[in-house]
């Protein structure tokens, strides 16, 4: 279609030379036409206009028909020219996908990633093993991230008032606002930007502030953290971060924290939590995790003791154990005025915890909820710092460049509402959809004469501001990140931007009026600047290669001198959260386990997840517990609505175990009102219940039965496991005690279980044979392996109607039990994708020999084959089956045309009436494979092969390799005393076995 | 007693060639052993039993009564029914022509529920076809005289059956254009079906029986459509009915062919009635399911398919008899007979249920066991309820001889009993699969529109080939009954006058 230019890293002179193979197809008028209409090709043409004639309907029924015609295929395919390099770009092998290194904001962290690019198409986004915050490991955020930047609603023009306008029109009005600002000193200038995490753009802040000192900058997002570095400033690290050293850690205390989940560096965190969490060694020791929560977070379902506490409480028990510890000499601080707490009926619980922590000093770790107030953070510094934990299991890292800020959202809508704010930038983020609502902020916005937007969608704040600009996705821009620990990577772009946007720091650029105004300048200036050496060229280029600019020297943590006095001051304006009754119920508002604040509302990947505790898909619901639920004559979907503070929203209510009583829980995100094809009408926004004042719990909420029910989709509508040994646990002194106690769930002997009727297709006695081990041990159940198989293996999303019918296609799905009492319950969590059978029950049935076995021991499915019988499926006692019940991967094509750019070119699109599962990623396999012929051995490696889940997994709880090299690590692993294999007794003999979970609780808590 | 017995002349070749074919029939067929004739009536113990033609018949009446309802002017109420049926016939192509257009989605199933209707309907179907091979077959091979009235209509059924059955497997494959591919055909990319699948076996034994059931029927035809070919009176009818009478003329040697060709297929499909459905409760019992890896199935299965057969045979069979005044020669001994097959095969199919339960329990597999106590007090509850009372209640009322001779009751009862065998198909499939190994994949099944509308749609095949078939060929076997008549002894009214108790 078009001609492939080269790309040369370093030449940033010229415009736009960067990965631009798919620039001029995504500039082509056709395609954009294409794009703008939903519904492409005539569909606009019956709408509303007055009175089509019936000549036109015919007609357009008649080519609708003609056009089923072409693509149902009855005629031959048009003709399409493929065209070779004349040139063929350095290091460029068609055919052999690319990786390049970048940084990704996920949540409150900055990512380090290695994006995978197929023919200048970025499909796939893996962790950077050099950057601190990967560690190699990724999110389910961070892999689907990708499908993003190809988001089928993203702006594609500037907006005034809602109404096109040139980009020619746009720069006129950004040049004219930089001359006011300058004129005026910046007085009656707001600017709102996400959070100061990018040095580039905090340099562009810092000189915003010097051209315009009048001018006020606020920050607000969801990953900004306000109560950890409100506490923080307080008790004098004002502009720090606290990073975690889990690793280093023996016991974990977490107060309302989802360190693991939502919150902080949940990919670092998981890496380091997962350390503490391996046996693989009969030596080795295991790390202890408590958690105090109202509601499962994925921190909860990881813990090795619970305690089921509603938010309004935990900092009670911080108090509490602010002064338990004291009792035993170990105190620093003070507790600033917090309540002396007792006789609560945690007070055993509490204790048994503050010995432990104590008995553990230097080698424990409290972690605060973000959730939380200020002042139980500040608490938890203390106690940290008394534990001896500072420095050790936690890092405060000062940012001496970060900008200082006017305050948060909440002071923004008081400039705004106070007529103080005539020109309002937004760089980013999407407040009038996520600023609590007795804010008002959608009215607020009005107040500025103008207002700025910049943003990817034309999203609730777009619609509102009177200038929308399109904004870059994160992996078609220039900039950089600075992770919490200080190191600094840089985020270098895959492709041109698909359509023409502007980046957060071009455009603050414009409008500090500096030239060039381009990303790549901006931040290749800024940091030449920074490091000033003659060879900056190469560095330059081996920050890019790293993804980690190594030469950036990160602030000395060693000693930090805390001012305790401050606690006063933040326990000074604390709130009192009353014991709820049914009457006066307490909320609490987490953000999505899925959509965050919000943001991935229109992502297709992300809004079909079902969530890893409620398995609900496709909505969020009110989570009650099944006791509370009981009282209020509740059943779940019954809808319900609920009022506080004189607000007021309708959503139905979901029973959830592990809920604290008298509590509600509403997730952030759901909800959205813009006009994403994706977020459109699904879930419920919480956001209109919060208060800026206390932003994650309130109390005195009334629930009143509504009318009827809404129907919710889930995955899971089962969450027991009927006594059968699915997830095999035991505790830590049961498995030192008797380490094969794996064997006691087998229904019959493993010596049996071999014992086959018929002979196997193969013996398997050849050649390299793949296996896999899941360590449910470490797996913390986040969902990055399920949607890392979606973006590698092209698996389809198929919507809510099809999610209800049992009819989602993940191939990886986080199976979740809940095991004890319904009150306080635990809950497990188990990855299950096909287990590749040797004696697979599946391959016996398929009337056709669609799925069969290979001689590598996989259990390979023929997709030209299969003619969808569904006998497999049935067959399968894994049910890890999918069946294309309809033409999934074509809808999902035609209602974005986009997406087929994310799709991996080396996995087969699966068609209508076709049964598809796990192939243990067989395309890497047999990347793998080549590359051993051509080096000579035949024999890959091991660790060679690395399926998407396994490279996803950020615990490396997914092990894969040759299971008749006994060196190989899965061999190692399948040897150890914790292995065992799901359903063994049927004698299927999976490839695929668990290494069973064991908890560490507390023998004074048991 | 004062008319003289003799054989009626008639135009009826059947009828004419009858004194030299029945007797070799006595021979090869074997109306009555040798030895019987010449130990005389009085130790005949079958042919001393109640007749099976009643009233005053004759040959010629016979075949005057079977052939009105084809050549007498068609009734406005036909049209009525075949207008419907083919209402309900359309019905099935729209939901066909839908679920190929659209995928296998516009049904229920889901995952874990990868079957559901539309295999329950299959073998629904298969099931109702068992009674016409039982019937011509077996009843034949073991000469069971009173089958010949009933015979043909329950081939008939067996032949519509297996037609509405044959639907089911080949739409609902995923990619219903690759349905072929189970077929063994030779191909450039030596791609074989997988001959240890049991689905495989399921097409080489349905098509198998359907093939034998429909040449069995066709020929017991033969000589019928000669008498038609003979008696029509319009050119198109004496052609129609002139190909497919393969120009019969009664002629000793046709019939000595005829009765040679009709005991082989006899004996062909007497084996076939046991292993169609054998091999169709292979697809559940050779799957590792809990609730379908059972040994008791292939038993199980034939008992069912024929109690679900005969019921269906009394259901249609009280129908016809009533619109084409049958009552001579479809007779209530007939109806006794067939509800006491459904009374052993009800009380079998309720003894299978008894064993699955034992079994269950027996086995100590704690899957098995769940599977069963699902079944009796899970979601689904209400089907198996639905069909414990349908099948294992509701037949025990055969007991009763005042039930199973009065109409009313057989054709009520005969509908309960293929509801629950619908159900018990529903039962087998759904509720086993909905809730299998792993509580996280367990679901719950709701059938679609289309679902009702594609059971509905064969039904309306079913009945569309009913109205056919009663309007166009003789719906009782003419020549046959009339071998059973006691004009059909050689030594009728010569004194070996064993069989004319009514006379």
């Amino acid at each position: 279609m078009t001609s492939f230019e080269e790309y040369t890293m370093t030449n940033g002179q010229q415009d736009k030379t960067y990965w631009r193979s798919l620039e001029q197809l995504a500039d082509a008028p056709a395609f954009q036409e294409k794009l703008k209409a939903e519904f492409p090709l005539g569909a606009n043409e019956l709408e509303l206009k007055a009175g089509p004639s019936r000549r036109t309907f015919l007609g357009i029924i008649g080519a609708s028909m003609a056009l089923a015609g072409v693509t149902s295929g009855c005629i031959r395919k048009p003709r399409e020219k493929i065209l070779p390099y004349t040139r063929r770009p350095e290091d460029l092998v068609e055919g052999v996908a690319q990786q390049y290194a970048s940084v990704l904001r996920v949540g409150a962290s900055a990512l380090g990633v290695l994006v995978t690019s197929h023919q200048n198409r970025p499909t796939k986004i893996e962790g950077n093993p050099l950057h601190p915050m990967s560690l190699g490991g990724t999110s389910a955020w961070a892999q689907a991230m990708v499908l993003d930047l190809y988001d089928p609603d993203r702006s594609q023009s500037p907006l005034q008032s809602r109404k096109e306008a040139g980009w020619q029109s746009l720069e006129a009005q950004l040049a004219e606002l930089a001359s006011s600002i300058k004129g005026s000193q910046g007085s009656g200038t707001a600017l709102l930007v996400e959070n100061a995490s990018s040095p580039v753009l905090n340099g562009l802040i810092t000189e915003f502030q010097k051209v315009a000192p009048q001018a006020k900058v606020y920050v607000d997002d969801a990953g900004s953290r306000h109560a950890q570095s409100t506490a923080l400033a307080a008790l004098g690290l004002s502009s720090s971060q606290v990073v975690l050293e889990i690793d280093k850690a023996e016991v974990i205390l977490s107060l309302d924290s989802d360190f693991l989940g939502t919150e902080g560096d949940v990919v670092r965190n998981t890496k380091l939590f997962a350390q503490g969490r391996k046996l693989d060694t009969p030596e080795a020791t295991l790390t202890r995790l408590y958690s105090v929560e109202p509601h499962f977070s994925l921190t909860g379902v990881n813990a090795d003791n619970r305690l089921l506490l509603r938010a309004g409480e935990v900092g009670d028990f911080a108090s509490a154990l602010f002064d338990e510890l004291a009792a035993k000499g170990v105190r620093t601080g003070d507790k600033g005025g917090a309540p002396n707490v007792t006789g609560r009926p945690w007070a055993k619980w509490m204790s048994a915890v503050a010995a432990d922590l104590a008995a553990n000093r230097g080698r424990s770790l409290i972690v605060a909820g973000d959730k939380q107030p200020a002042w139980v953070h500040g608490l938890v510094v203390a106690l940290n710092e008394a534990l001896g934990n500072t420095g050790t299991t936690v890092r405060y890292v000062p940012d001496a460049e970060a900008p200082a800020f006017a305050g948060g959202i909440d002071e923004l809508a008081q400039a705004l509402n106070s007529g103080g704010v005539k020109t309002l930038v937004m760089l980013g983020g999407n407040p009038a959809y996520t600023a609590p609502a007795d804010l008002a902020f959608s009215q607020a916005i009005g107040k500025a004469a103008v207002s700025v937007h910049l943003s990817y969608l034309v999203d609730e704040t777009s619609t509102l501001a009177t200038w929308h600009i399109p904004r870059s996705h994160e992996l078609e821009a220039w900039g950089d990140l600075r992770a919490s620990d200080g190191t600094v990577a840089i985020r270098q772009p895959l492709i041109a931007p698909l359509f023409e946007s502007r980046s957060e720091i071009e455009i603050l650029a414009r409008l500090i009026g500096k030239e060039p105004a381009r990303g790549y300048e901006l931040t290749k200036n800024h940091w030449q600047a920074k490091i000033a050496r003659p060879d900056f060229d190469r560095v330059w280029n081996r920050w890019l290669n790293d993804g980690v600019a190594g030469d950036v020297v990160r602030p000395n943590t060693s000693t930090v001198a805390f001012n305790f006095a401050g606690q006063a001051a933040l326990y000074k304006n604390a709130q009192t959260f009353a014991e709820p009754t049914l009457e006066s119920l307490e909320l609490r508002f987490p953000y999505s386990t899925t959509l965050y604040d919000g943001r991935f509302a229109n992502n297709a990947w992300l809004i079909e997840l079902p969530d890893t505790v409620t398995k609900l898909s496709w909505d969020n619901a009110a989570l009650v517990a099944p006791k509370t639920a009981e009282k209020l004559k509740l059943e779940s979907m019954d809808l319900v609505s609920v009022e506080v503070e004189g607000r007021t929203l309708e959503i139905p209510v979901w029973v959830t175990p592990g809920v604290a009583e008298n509590v509600l829980v509403i997730p952030q995100g759901w909800g959205r009102t813009f006009e994403g094809r994706v977020a459109a009408g699904y879930g419920f926004n919480a956001n209109l219940l919060r208060s800026a004042r206390s932003p994650y719990m309130l109390s005195g909420a009334k629930v009143s039965k509504g009318k009827g029910q809404y129907v919710l989709a889930t995955t899971q509508d089962h969450g027991r496991m009927e006594g059968r040994s699915i997830v095999r646990e035991a505790t830590f002194a049961e498995y030192r005690k008797e380490p094969t106690f794996v064997e006691k769930g087998e229904l019959i002997d493993r010596s049996q279980q071999k014992t086959l009727l018929w002979r196997r297709p193969y013996e398997f006695e050849n050649g390299q044979q793949w296996g896999m081990t899941i360590d449910l041990n470490s797996c913390t159940g986040c969902n990055a392996c399920s949607v890392a198989c979606t973006a590698e293996n092209n698996v389809s999303v198929v919507g809510k109607e099809r999610v209800l019918k049992g009819r989602e296609m993940h191939w990886i799905r986080i199976d979740r039990y809940f095991t004890g009492s319904v009150d306080d319950p635990q809950a497990v969590v188990q990855p299950v994708a096909c287990v590749h059978c040797e004696n697979a029950p599946c391959e016996q049935v398929c009337p056709v020999g669609a799925t069969v076995h290979s001689p590598e021991g996989l259990n390979d499915m023929a997709y030209n084959r299969c003619i969808g019988t569904r006998y497999c499926a049935n067959n399968c006692p894994y049910k890890v089956r999918r069946f294309n019940y309809f033409a999934f991967a074509k809808e999902n094509d035609e209602s974005n045309p986009l997406y087929a750019m994310q799709k991996n070119p080396n996995v087969t699109v699966r068609f209508r009436g076709v049964i598809e599962k796990c192939s243990y990623c067989v395309h890497r396999i047999n990347d793998a494979r080549i590359e051993a012929k051509k080096a000579g051995t035949g024999i890959v490696p091991d660790g060679r092969i690395v399926p998407a889940c396994a490279q996803a997994c950020p615990a490396d709880a997914i092990v894969f390799g040759d299971v008749r090299n006994p060196e190989s690590r899965v061999s190692q692993l399948k040897a150890t005393p914790r292995n065992y294999v799901l359903l063994g007794e049927l004698a299927t003999q999976p490839r695929t076995s668990f290494l069973a979970k064991v908890r560490n609780p507390n023998p004074e808590l048991v | 007693m004062e008319k003289k017995p003799q054989i009626p002349f008639s135009p009826d070749p059947t009828a004419a060639g009858l004194p030299a074919s029945q007797s070799h029939e006595m021979q090869s067929a074997g109306m009555s052993s040798a030895a019987s004739f010449a130990s005389g009536a009085a130790h005949e113990p079958v042919d001393a039993r109640a007749p099976l033609v009643l009233g005053n018949e004759t040959f010629a009446s016979i075949t005057d009564t079977v052939a009105r309802p084809i050549e007498s002017k068609t009734p406005l109420a036909w049209y009525i029914c075949f207008a419907i049926s083919l209402g309900m016939l359309s019905l099935l192509g729209v939901s066909i022509a839908w679920l190929f257009w659209e995928g296998i989605g516009v049904w229920g199933n889901n995952s874990p529920v990868y079957w559901a209707w539309d295999i329950t309907n299959f073998v629904f179907w298969v099931g109702i076809g068992h009674a016409g091979t039982l019937i011509s077959a077996v009843l034949f091979l073991f000469r069971q005289k009173w089958r010949t009235s009933v015979n043909r209509f329950a081939e008939a059924m067996t032949i519509f059956a297996v037609m509405c059955a044959l639907i089911f497997p080949g739409i609902h494959v995923g990619r219903v254009w690759t349905a072929y591919w189970l077929l063994p055909l030779p191909n450039q990319m030596d791609a074989w079906p997988n001959f240890r699948s049991p689905l495989l076996w399921d097409v080489f034994a349905v098509s198998t029986y359907g093939t034998v059931s429909l040449l069995f029927w066709y020929t017991g035809l033969i000589p019928d459509l000669a008498t038609l070919r003979d008696r029509a009176k319009s050119t198109i009818a004496r052609v129609a009915y002139g190909i497919f009478a393969l120009g019969w003329r009664g002629s000793n040697r046709h019939w000595l062919n005829y009765e040679k060709a009709y005991q082989i297929l006899a004996g062909i499909s007497t084996p076939l009635v046991l292993s169609v459905h054998t091999i169709v409760s292979f697809d559940f019992a050779t799957s590792q399911l809990p609730g379908w890896h059972t040994t008791v199935f292939p038993p199980y299965f034939v008992a069912g398919a024929i109690f679900s057969g005969f019921a269906m045979v009394i259901n249609l069979m009280i129908i016809a008899r009533w619109v084409f005044k049958l009552e001579n020669i479809v007779t209530m001994r007939h109806f006794e007979n067939m509800a006491k097959i459904i009374l052993l095969t009800g009380s079998l199919v309720g003894y299978a249920y008894a064993m699955e339960f034992f079994i269950a329990w027996y086995s100590g597999n704690p899957y098995e066991s769940f599977a069963f106590i699902n079944r009796a007090t899970g979601p689904y509850a209400w089907a198996y309820w639905t069909m414990v009372s349908c099948n294992v209640i509701s037949p025990q009322l055969f007991w009763f001889k005042k039930i199973r001779t009065n109409l009313w009751a057989l054709f009520i009862i005969s509908i309960f009993v293929n509801i629950g065998m619908w159900f018990e198909r529903f039962v087998i499939i759904v509720t086993s699969l909905h809730r299998d190994f792993l509580p996280s994949s367990w679901a719950y099944f709701t059938p679609t529109v289309w679902d009702v509308t594609t059971f509905i749609g064969s039904w309306g095949l079913f009945f569309t080939m009913f109205c056919l078939f009663v309007r166009f060929l003789p719906m009782v076997a003419i020549a046959e009954v009339k071998s059973v008549m006691p004009e059909a002894d050689p030594h009728h009214g010569t004194g070996g006058d064993h069989a004319q108790g009514t006379h």
